[in-house]
């Protein structure tokens, strides 16, 4: 039979891509998760490796909490920032947006080393302060993530209806918290998936700026991968994965309930 | 394992300098002989016609141009990969189909793992790399022997090392550190409790390695009696030992008594290994760890090296070529002295080989560990790298006297007057030369005339050189010189350290034991690295946790409560309407 095109083959460019890079990863991790190391039959051997041991469930929690501050902090710091970039009175040019997302434009391994010279220098050294180095990292690293989806949500706010809100007599304070941030909710839930997922994982910032003394879970697992215990560290990953899974449903949740538009997670 | 990552092309350009390069001369001349006979008798070696040798070494551990050369004499394509820790090595040999490496190039401890999972093939020596087994220092293949393995997963070790590898390089563990950071640093670092002095908190980096940051707990828990009640664990081996050696009357007896300092420490090493309450031994190195996190600034990979160099950290463990790399280094950047030492507790020596996998292409690979035995080319290759050769020759013999002082004088050594170098745009000294106790500066090119030839030597003061203690490498070299010659160097005294970083001396050896491969218990002492590496205080993170939680359910309750309120008052606002 003659070959004729149809339009739906250009779709399998996206669907051999899909195959390859996320079903296959995502088999082999649940695969190697439920498997023993040393016989390869199916087991549950690596469940109760993990939650036998506390140091485990610790490390998941520090990088959880890692997580939580540093989105926290990020959203502290951006949102501010994102506000005063996307008023067009204040900021006339791009070149203030161009500089703040700036340091995303070199790769975060070789930024990082130049940070921890940054604060060596400053004294703020990671084996004296390994938790703050780590923060500082972190935050550093992950506040152009926060700028961008609250810069680009405020860009096509209505500003006139915070005009309106100061009209019905609300106070500044009223007017933020009932107006300004309800508007930029999708904003600031795509934000902080984009910070919190990521630090929980990350651990090259840790790692370099805390001098190995804070272990984040993404550190833990590359700890066992490295010793060719792939069946453990892909449990750990599978775990993660599954916390990840459950933050961005919790998120979606939350948007939806603000009433918010939906966001891009 | 043992890998510098600077670049090194800085080794080579600093070493010349520093050796007022009359040896590197003498082997460029040897080399440019040897070239025109590989011209000349290419059909002495086998043509291999374009057959191609896939080598995985560890990073920057040799010197390319040896590659290219290889391949030329050979007519072989040589595919070249490199990685950074044996682990990385094993997980990709174990991924790839059997036959993608031809030759690798392992730790001791990698080496015994891959022959008791049958991943490497039998090499003989003898037979096989002929030049590796004329050159290869004897007391190091002794070593080599000395270490078992076992070839059939029963438990049972049935054979030595030497039996399946052709040694590279090999060394010590130890401390790295700044003479000048404390009055007592050199008494302090004889023992590891230096690691634990709080005098020195957060000026000490320790490697991010399992096995490595192993030594330092197990070390420190003997010298603190944590093993006492084990048998066959003499807390007092060491006092033992020196009081024997002072005894000793021969060189046998001396032999003896290390042999014998050298099981306790083995023994200790092999408790993990062999005893049923191993767990108890992971357990102890496990606290010692947990304690040592407080007093450190942090682990490392390959920062320390220049984290020392810069004054960041003032102590660092280290593999013995490294700190041999880090003290050029420093005094080559800052004129800053770095000195190394292995501590009298007892340590870690190690030795890293050339194995052969499964399906290997063999005979090449053979030539290539053969090439790398050539004399000239081990000297070439470990004036590159900077860590110690397996090979001992009269090449590489030279080329450490040339580094770090003067060796005595033989018959058909070449001797040269100062002369004026226009590669480096300096004047080049004279060799200088020992000769029955007396020091001596050729003043006129002299080949065969004895230095008491006051026409081609002049006396020159043995103070006035600087030269210290005399060093006897003998027991590398001893029976691998190409004729009758004193295996003794003696050292400028600011270069004494780092000769005996490069070549531990025999009791610093006998102190040293070798780290066997943990094979089925390797599982539970990653654990155990784990929870060492992160075992912190959980207080503040669970604090943080709850509140976190805390807040975000009192927030969706007020919430609830809101808007419960609301809808109660909109419904009575409607009631009030109707």
């Amino acid at each position: 039979m003659k070959f004729r095109f149809q339009r739906k083959y250009l779709a399998l460019p996206y669907i051999l891509f899909f195959v390859f890079f996320v079903i296959t990863p995502i088999v082999l991790i649940l695969y190697y998760a439920f498997t023993d190391k040393a016989t390869g039959q199916i087991s549950l051997n690596n469940f109760v490796k993990f939650f036998s041991d506390s140091t485990n469930v610790n490390v998941l929690v520090i990088s959880l909490v890692y997580g939580l501050i540093n989105t926290a902090l990020c959203l502290l710091i951006g949102y501010p920032i994102a506000y005063f970039l996307a008023d067009r009175k204040i900021n006339k040019s791009a070149v203030l947006v161009t500089l703040f997302i700036m340091p995303m434009w070199i790769n975060f391994v070789i930024r990082t080393g130049a940070t921890r010279d940054l604060l060596n220098w400053m004294g703020i050294s990671g084996g004296t302060y390994p938790e703050l180095a780590t923060i500082i990292g972190l935050v550093y690293n992950y506040l152009p993530f926060t700028i961008l989806p609250l810069y680009t949500t405020m860009l096509k706010m209505d500003r006139s209806q915070i005009d309106a809100g100061k009209d019905l007599g609300a106070n500044p304070v009223q007017n933020f918290f009932k107006v300004i941030i309800p508007l930029t909710m999708p904003g600031i839930v795509s934000a902080s998936t984009m910070v919190f997922m990521p630090t929980i994982s990350s651990y090259v910032i840790s790692d370099i700026l805390s001098e190995y003394n804070v272990v984040l879970f993404g550190s833990y697992i590359d700890l066992y991968f490295n010793q060719s215990d792939w069946n453990f560290g892909s449990f750990m990953a599978m775990i993660m994965l599954i916390l990840i899974l459950f933050s961005v449903l919790l998120t979606r949740k939350f948007s939806k309930e603000e009433g918010g538009k939906e966001s891009i997670w | 394992m043992k890998k510098k990552l600077l670049t090194l092309s800085l080794v080579s350009f600093m070493f010349i300098p520093i050796v007022n390069s009359r040896v590197t001369l003498k082997n460029e001349k040897d080399r440019d002989v040897d070239f025109s006979q590989v011209v000349k008798l290419k059909s002495e070696y086998k043509d291999f016609n374009g057959d191609s040798l896939t080598i995985y070494n560890c990073a920057d551990y040799i010197d390319e141009e040896l590659i290219s050369e290889f391949e030329e004499r050979y007519n072989c394509v040589v595919n070249y990969y490199t990685f950074d820790t044996p682990e990385t090595m094993y997980n990709q040999l174990t991924l790839q189909p059997e036959g993608t490496y031809d030759l690798l190039c392992p730790s001791d401890y990698m080496i015994q793992r891959l022959v008791r999972e049958g991943l490497v093939e039998p090499l003989d020596v003898e037979k096989e790399t002929p030049v590796y087994a004329k050159y290869s220092a004897s007391n190091l293949r002794t070593k080599l022997k000395s270490m078992k393995a076992d070839t059939n997963n029963d438990g049972v070790k049935d054979v030595d090392l030497d039996k399946y590898t052709a040694g590279y390089m090999w060394g010590t563990l130890g401390i790295i550190y700044d003479p000048y950071c404390s009055d007592t640093i050199r008494e302090d670092v004889k023992s590891w409790d230096v690691f634990w002095d709080k005098k020195y908190n957060d000026l000490i980096s320790i490697k991010n390695s399992m096995r490595d940051t192993f030594v330092v707990g197990l070390m420190h828990g003997y010298t603190h009696g944590k093993f006492e009640h084990v048998e066959g664990i003499d807390q007092a081996a060491r006092e033992t030992f020196l009081l024997e050696l002072e005894q000793a009357t021969t060189e046998e007896q001396k032999v003896l008594a290390r042999e014998k300092y050298n099981k306790t420490i083995q023994g200790l090493f092999d408790l993990v290994i062999n005893r049923e309450d191993y767990q108890n031994t992971i357990e102890i190195v496990k606290n010692e760890l947990i304690s040592l996190k407080d007093n450190i600034f942090g682990l490392e990979v390959d920062s320390g090296k220049n984290d020392i160099i810069t004054g960041k950290i003032k102590m660092n463990l280290a593999w013995s070529g490294d700190a041999v790399y880090s003290i050029d280094q420093a005094m080559e950047a800052s004129g800053k002295v770095l000195e190394y030492y292995v501590p009298e507790d007892g340590a870690n020596v190690w030795y890293d080989g050339w194995v052969l996998p499964n399906k290997a292409n063999r005979e090449l690979a053979c030539k290539f560990i053969d090439f790398l035995s050539e004399p000239v080319n081990a000297m070439r290759n470990m004036d590159y790298i900077g860590y110690t050769s397996f090979i001992a020759c009269d090449e590489i013999f030279d080329l450490i006297s040339s580094w770090y002082g003067v060796s005595s004088y033989y018959e058909e050594g070449e001797y040269f007057a100062s002369y004026y170098s226009e590669e480096d745009d300096e004047q080049v000294d004279g060799s200088i030369v020992e000769y029955n106790g007396k020091f001596y500066e050729c003043i006129k090119d002299s080949q065969g005339n004895l230095p008491t030839n006051e026409e081609y030597f002049i006396e020159v003061d043995k103070d006035e050189l600087d030269i210290g203690e005399a060093y006897d490498l003998g027991f590398i070299f001893g029976d691998k010189f190409d004729s009758e010659r004193s295996g003794v160097i003696y050292p400028y005294n600011d270069c004494y350290n780092q000769l005996i970083a490069q070549y531990p001396d025999e009791d610093t050896i006998a102190r040293c034991a070798v780290m066997n491969d943990f094979s089925d218990r390797n599982d539970e002492v990653v654990i155990m690295w784990s929870q060492v590496k992160a075992y912190t205080d959980m207080t503040p993170y669970y604090i943080v946790l709850f509140s976190s939680v805390g807040i975000i359910v009192i927030y969706f309750v007020t919430k609830l409560i809101l808007k419960n309120k609301s809808t109660r008052n909109k419904r009575r606002l409607e009631d009030l309407t109707k």
